[in-house]
């Protein structure tokens, strides 16, 4: 037996694993998710860009 | 955008299968392939508006999910080398290869990264040119890991049922 035997094996595994609906719901949510995460990360860039930028301008040493 | 959004879900649903087997080769746990699972799904989504439909939907599928996972298991690299090593020892010292599918549960166990990822789409169909592009290695590291990985295969399961037979 080689390992090629193995490939209708593989095709079972993966027909057993495709039995479990997925969730819809759940996706949706995982993409929601991440787009809140994006949006709050830009946010986050925007305060310490704007930050920093009020640090330059005002705490410049003379 | 929605319709979108409905297309992928559609996708997902379509090729769960090929998602659930990879997370299953790969984690032990519910938790574990609940979170690779969803690490798999939003790096589906990132690339999902840059698919253009050059290759299977299916191979771009196994694309994404292989790298995403093989990136999760660089990150956490001590955690699986001591948790798959602990069950590969365990599932050879106990288990008999009564049939292909558990021969191959007890292959899955016991290879590890790249390895198995190369296993996986060779299983699949894949030749060793388009594994290399899918992985990101030469086609010729790709065939020696083939073959270390059959010789490997052919000494650790001698013993058993089933033999290996090099290329």
């Amino acid at each position: 037996m080689n390992l090629s035997n193995l490939k209708p094996a593989w095709r079972q595994y993966r027909l057993v694993n495709s039995m479990q609906s997925v969730d819809q719901a759940e996706v949706l949510s995982i993409l929601d998710r991440a787009e809140e995460i994006a949006v709050s990360t830009a946010h986050s860039y925007l305060i310490n860009a704007a930050m920093f930028m009020v640090l330059t301008i005002f705490c410049q040493g003379g | 955008m929605e319709l979108q959004k409905r297309d992928f879900v559609r996708i997902v649903a379509e090729n769960q299968g090929i998602i659930r087997s990879l997370c299953k080769a790969y984690y032990a746990g519910n938790e574990d392939q609940k979170d690779v699972f969803q690490d798999i799904v939003l790096q589906l989504w990132k690339s999902f508006g840059s698919f253009r439909g050059e290759s299977k939907i299916s191979t771009w599928i196994y694309k994404v999910s292989l790298n995403t996972i093989l990136a999760k298991v660089r990150k956490e690299k001590h955690k699986i080398t001591t948790e798959s090593i602990g069950n590969a020892a365990l599932s050879f010292s106990h288990a008999k290869a009564d049939d292909d599918v558990e021969l191959l549960n007890q292959v899955l166990q016991y290879l590890k990264g790249v390895d198995k990822a190369i296993v996986i789409l060779y299983l699949e169909g894949y030749k060793n040119k388009e594994i290399s592009q899918m992985l990101d290695l030469t086609a010729t590291n790709v065939s020696t890991r083939l073959s270390r990985v059959k010789a490997e295969l052919s000494a650790k399961f001698k013993n058993q049922h089933y033999e290996l037979k090099q290329p």
